[in-house]
């Protein structure tokens, strides 16, 4: 929320409200310079040296008066605050933190000139103005010191000083925040001799006054003494004595803009100029104690009753100092000094805050009680509309810290742009490490393929065909698997479930061929089930394949006769797990006409329990299938024969040498099956599909081999390579 | 029985645990898990960058032995999420199984109401990407892709099919870190994820991620066990070896 | 413990009592006979309720991808999932099911679309895996060369080799020797060092199983 102060009492006021809610004064004419001369206070205000920056964040920005001597396009928009044409371009690469920062922000000047002759001055003050721009590449003129703008000051002051504008310098107005005292060796010369003593700030009644206020002449306090007793309201700017060369001004004299004034006030006699440097008592603001005193309004009513009378003339003697007032002792009386450790117990917090105090002031100006002050309005402030006159959004921040923003701005702006990352070739994007890996695999796999036949029929056999022969003997465990299937009951059905994916079937297909034409071979009803969802679709392909193989040859075998497939059986080990306690009590298949399918399946109907099952062959692409079928089905009489993928072999072989009865037969991979099939029991054990058997096996044994020296070289080169880089950075460091 | 005992054993010696740590009895340090260390750099960065996260649950099915893994990736969702929330992205959540799925919603759910954006919430957060494993994998490449994701914490079922997200995850330069029940899919995720976890680390996202004194309550109860069954072994070893000896 | 709603108070105590009902009628089937009846029921719903996942996340999948069709670029992609859910909803939905000898259409088609459209696809994306499998193992060393990861891949290749088929011509003395080294690493090493790492997951499973029995953790709900 932005703050206008009022120029009249000087209070402030939201933006918004067109009367100042406490002298209740027209404020807009002046809002715009005096706003703006606000942000010029602050900025000028935080001028100082660099000794506060840190040492890493100067080698980082640099001389800081090389900022000051950057352009204006460096600049970033917030601290164009004061000007009215703010740099372009620069804003868009702040970030919004510190683009808030910069409301309030404060930016370091370059030191002013060395000195200026006095009668620049009121030319000088106009470039503060947000007419121009305040800061660039040229030296500021503007000082340390807090600068006034005619805007600020009340009506009156404006009269009483408007003859001073031109003859001496102004009055500093009020600061708008804290000003840490400047030191006198920083103040340029020509401001020095412009202002004199007019260097004092306003303050407070109760705030202690610089010794560098002292200097007030007594002619002049004995002359604006009345004045401001008369007419000002409570703050206001002290008007500064003339300095002691003020052409035509002679010691004693009224000038003559004043001696208008002084008809209308008290005789007051007037004093000798000062031949001694002023004392703190004679250096208090001239207007620190507004009091009724002296005002004497006519009255409004002829009935007006004596006590209000009374009231209104109340004697200047009896009249309270206000709240705050600085107790002015007696001129005859030493100023005792405070013994050491007394001074060390005096509070620390009743320090002035510099903020303008909220006292309400407000003088009636209708009715019976006008011309009074303090009295309750009609309607109190805090009912009228507006947003609180707290200047919540003004930011405390010392110097230093405003000097380290700033410094921290130059770093986000003048920051070098970040490089590009560098297009990368077209040659270096393809993923040639994949394809090279992929064609490798893949050609190796063709070498192992026959390539045509030649003129007598022959097949041109490629140049890995018949590396791997076919094994001639069979494992333990296999042999038992295929002895287990050689005796099984002809008259039960077996239970076969397909619990692998499509993607699994390369390698799963020859375990299921071996085992499943063993069983079509022996004439033995199957129950085909999968816990895969996918697992149905395999289960339907092999057996319509295999069956469909040995139709004509060795079994014919009908759909729902002699196999059937149950598909799908949700839940994993849940749904195994109900299988075994009760397969009928399984949801229906198909669709209600139909039927239920374990009633009209003939196969189906000598299956009353799980134990009516013969066998159960588990082909498992995972160990997890396999577990789940062991322990699920612990305590029941059905054998078990597990095949598996040859990654899952080593964790599923426990559970065979575990439980060598339950579990009669393991098959682990490729391999196994190859082993089963030497003992004849595949169905399709023809020359042409045995044929097909030798390739895939050169195939599978060409393949992993080509894997594994892929592996060795590849990690050859990559490790001499990152050995490589990483001394290299060694060396280069 | 006896497994039964075990298992009140175990409970009696959780709750020890448990009780110790909320009386301050005793603070018993967790063990450093580089993945656990790491990730908070991974969700910081996907943050900062205003990308989303992926997490995968697996194709871990609900009521199947890997319930516990889902459990320990929902509990992990629900701990990252809340984190995530604040990102101009929610992270996406997939998973094969639909009933995972919804109380993936459910947990991101409640982690926008806790952050007071429950407005914010959006259903499709959690989806399935597949049904099965293969096919579950292979879309979790065109989720790296599309949705630009900064990374993806895999916690769940695995198995070397992970090695389809992995590479999807280099390829985006998104990292991978993984954990899996599987010993295949640990295998893969070794030598193709950017941070692993193994063995019994995958649940331990509660503990780490969110200080749950019931799981860090857990994860000193395993540590105790599995040093009674090492202590077990060697004893039975021991005793076989002297009997056979002894003939 | 809080809860946020009593909905929550009432979902904690299906949950822990299932799960404890379960339990009690594994390992108490002899001593309490009525725990071990409701065991039964209790498995079917639980399987129902799995298949009713499937759907759901089917569904999921469904309706992300029509979400996806016009909110994303490359979203359009998602057309052939929904015109192949459909497909596979209405052939599934028209297939009989039943034990007849010969295949309706719908059935017939299930099949089609599994052999020319489910199997190449599936074996596409792990013949991809085995490249990617390769290429992992490849960049072993590049990512990280410790000692762990040397072990890593001097163990992959030697398991590469002896999975290999024996080649032609090789000494029987090489073959028993490979025999050998792939029955240490395989029924040993990996034996041993897998049933440790299941251990160490079974307690994981047992410690994640009892915070949900005993309430002290509640995924289904704060």
């Amino acid at each position: 929320m932005a703050v206008l102060r009022c120029p009249h009492c000087g209070k402030p006021n939201p933006d918004f409200l067109d009367l100042c809610q406490y002298c209740e004064k027209p404020m807009k004419a002046a809002a715009a310079s005096a706003g703006e001369s606000k942000d010029l206070d602050r900025l000028r205000s935080s001028s100082a040296d660099e000794g506060d920056v840190p040492d890493w964040l100067k080698t980082l920005t640099g001389d800081l008066s090389a900022q000051a001597a950057a352009p204006a396009e460096d600049m970033p928009n917030w601290l164009d605050t004061g000007t009215s044409t703010p740099a372009e371009g620069t804003g868009e690469a702040l970030p919004d933190w510190l683009k808030s920062l910069g409301a309030t922000g404060a930016m370091p000047f370059p030191p002013p000139p060395p000195s200026a002759p006095t009668e620049e001055m009121p030319d000088r003050l106009p470039e503060a103005t947000p007419a121009q721009p305040a800061i660039g590449p040229q030296p500021s003129p503007i000082s340390a010191e807090p600068e006034s703008t005619e805007a600020e000051l009340p009506d009156w002051l404006r009269k009483a000083t408007g003859p001073l504008t031109t003859e001496l310098a102004p009055p500093p107005p009020p600061p708008v925040r804290p000003v840490e005292p400047q030191p006198a060796e920083e103040i340029p010369d020509w401001l020095k001799r412009a202002t004199g003593m007019l260097r004092e700030k306003p303050v407070e009644p109760a705030m202690p006054l610089p010794a560098e206020s002292e200097g007030l002449p007594d002619w002049l306090k004995a002359a604006t003494g009345p004045l401001t007793t008369a007419f000002a309201p409570r703050e206001t700017t002290p008007v500064p004595p003339p300095p002691p060369d003020v052409p035509g001004l002679e010691k004693g004299e009224l000038p003559d803009w004043l001696r208008p004034m002084t008809g209308k006030l008290p005789a007051v006699e007037p004093a000798e100029a000062p031949a001694r440097a002023p004392t703190a008592e004679e250096a208090r603001p001239i207007v620190s104690e507004p009091s009724p005193a002296g005002v004497t309004a006519p009255p409004l009513l002829e009935s007006e009753p004596d006590w209000l009378v009374t009231l209104r003339e109340v004697p200047e003697e009896l009249a309270e100092p206000e709240a705050g007032a600085v107790p002015t002792p007696p001129a005859d009386l030493a100023q005792a000094e405070l013994p050491s450790w007394l001074a060390a117990m005096r509070p620390v917090d009743v320090a002035p805050t510099g903020l303008d105090r909220e006292t309400d002031d407000y003088m009636e100006s209708v009715g019976v009680l006008k011309g009074l002050r303090g009295v309750l309005r009609a309607e109190p402030s805090v009912v009228l509309p507006g947003k609180s006159a707290t200047n919540v959004h003004l930011l405390n921040y010392t110097d230093a810290q405003s000097r380290q923003a700033a410094l921290l701005t130059k770093l986000v702006t003048v920051e070098a742009p970040a490089p590009t990352a560098q297009k990368r070739l077209a040659l270096s994007a393809w993923p040639w490490e994949r394809w090279l890996v992929a064609a490798l695999l893949i050609l190796s796999l063709v070498l192992a393929l026959p390539f045509g036949r030649d003129a007598a029929g022959q097949e041109i056999s490629g140049p890995f065909a018949g590396l791997f022969p076919l094994p001639r003997t069979a494992a333990l465990e296999v042999v038992r698997a295929f002895e287990t299937i050689n005796a099984l009951d002809a008259a039960r059905p077996v239970l076969v479930a397909f619990d692998y994916e499509p993607g699994q079937a390369g390698e799963m297909t020859p375990l299921a061929d071996v085992v499943v034409g063993h069983l079509i071979r022996r004439g033995l009803p199957i129950v085909a089930i999968s816990t895969q969802v996918t697992g149905a679709g395999v289960a339907e392909d092999r057996l319509a394949r295999l069956t469909g193989a040995a139709r004509g040859r060795i079994n014919d075998y009908v759909r729902g006769v002699h196999y059937i497939n149950l598909g799908y059986l949700p839940g994993g080990p849940l749904g195994i797990r109900q299988l075994v306690g009760a397969p009928r009590s399984l949801a229906r298949m198909g669709l209600p006409a139909s039927g239920n399918l374990w009633e009209t399946a003939p196969l189906l109907g000598s299956v009353q329990s799980f134990n009516d099952f013969s066998a159960v062959i588990v082909l498992s692409h995972t160990p997890d299938g396999a577990r789940a079928w062991v322990e699920q089905t612990q305590g029941t009489t059905p054998r078990l024969v597990l095949a598996t993928s040859a990654g899952a072999a080593p964790l599923v072989r426990p559970y065979f040498e575990g439980d060598g009865t339950r579990i009669a037969g393991f098959l682990g991979g490729p391999a196994a099956a190859m082993q089963y099939d030497t003992l004849g029991g595949n169905v399709l054990a023809v020359e042409q599909e045995r044929a097909g058997w030798s390739r895939r096996w050169d195939m599978l044994g060409v393949g992993l081999l080509t894997m594994a020296v892929l592996l060795i070289f590849g990690n050859l080169i990559h490790g001499v390579r990152r050995s490589l880089a990483q001394a290299w950075r060694v060396k280069a460091r | 029985m006896s497994v039964l005992v075990l298992l009140i054993f175990i409970s009696l010696l959780g709750f020890f645990f448990l009780l110790t740590r909320r009386q301050g009895v005793r603070h018993i340090g967790l063990r450093e898990v580089e993945t656990w260390k790491q990730l908070p750099n991974l969700i910081g960065a996907a943050v900062e960058s205003g990308r989303r996260l992926h997490l995968s649950l697996g194709h871990g099915v609900l009521g199947q032995p890997d319930t516990a893994t889902l459990l320990a990736g929902l509990n992990a969702v629900g701990q990252i999420a809340t984190v995530t929330v604040v990102s101009d992205k929610p992270p996406v959540i997939t998973t094969t199984d639909g009933a995972t799925a919804l109380l993936a919603q459910d947990l991101v759910r409640q982690a926008y109401r806790q952050q007071n954006a429950a407005e914010q919430y959006r259903d499709d957060v959690a989806r399935v990407a597949g049904l099965s494993p293969l096919s579950f994998n292979g879309a979790l490449t065109a989720v790296v892709r599309d949705e630009a994701v900064a990374g993806s914490i895999f916690i769940g079922s695995a198995g070397p099919e992970v090695v389809l997200l992995t590479e999807a995850g280099r390829q985006a330069g998104a990292p991978t870190f993984a954990g899996s029940d599987n010993i295949a899919g640990q295998a893969v995720l070794f030598a193709a994820a950017d941070q692993t976890l193994l063995g019994e680390d995958v649940y331990s996202a509660g503990a780490y991620l969110g200080r749950m004194p019931a799981h860090i309550a857990s994860l000193h109860t395993q540590d105790v066990m599995r040093w009674l069954i090492v202590g077990a072994m060697l004893v039975g070893i021991l005793w076989t070896t002297v009997q056979a000896l002894m003939g | 413990m809080r809860f946020s709603s009593p909905w929550n108070i009432i979902l904690t105590a299906v949950a822990a009592g299932i799960g404890l009902v379960t339990l009690a009628g594994y390992f108490l089937a002899d001593l309490l006979p009525t725990v071990s009846v409701l065991i039964a029921p209790l498995l079917t719903i639980g399987s129902l309720l799995a298949a009713v996942a499937v759907w759901a996340g089917a569904v999921n999948l469904l309706r992300i991808h029509i979400s996806r069709l016009f909110s994303q670029p490359g979203g359009w992609y998602g057309i052939f999932v929904i015109i192949g859910f459909l497909f596979a909803l209405v052939v599934g939905l028209l297939a009989r099911g039943d034990a007849a000898p010969e295949l309706v259409p719908a059935e017939a088609l299930q099949i089609w679309v599994y052999q020319p459209v489910i199997a190449p696809v599936s074996a596409s994306l792990s013949a991809l895996l085995a490249v990617l499998l390769t290429l992992a193992g490849l960049r072993l060393l590049q990512r990280s060369l410790t000692p762990a990861s040397v072990v890593f891949l001097l163990t992959a290749v030697v398991a590469l080799v002896s999975l290999a088929p024996t080649l032609a011509g090789l000494p029987q003395a090489v073959t028993d020797l490979g025999g050998w080294i792939w029955a240490a690493l395989s029924q040993v090493l990996a034996v041993g060092g897998g049933r440790g790492l299941l251990l160490g997951i079974a307690l994981g499973i047992i410690a994640a199983g009892l915070r949900v029995l005993l309430v002290l953790d509640r995924p289904y709900g704060d």
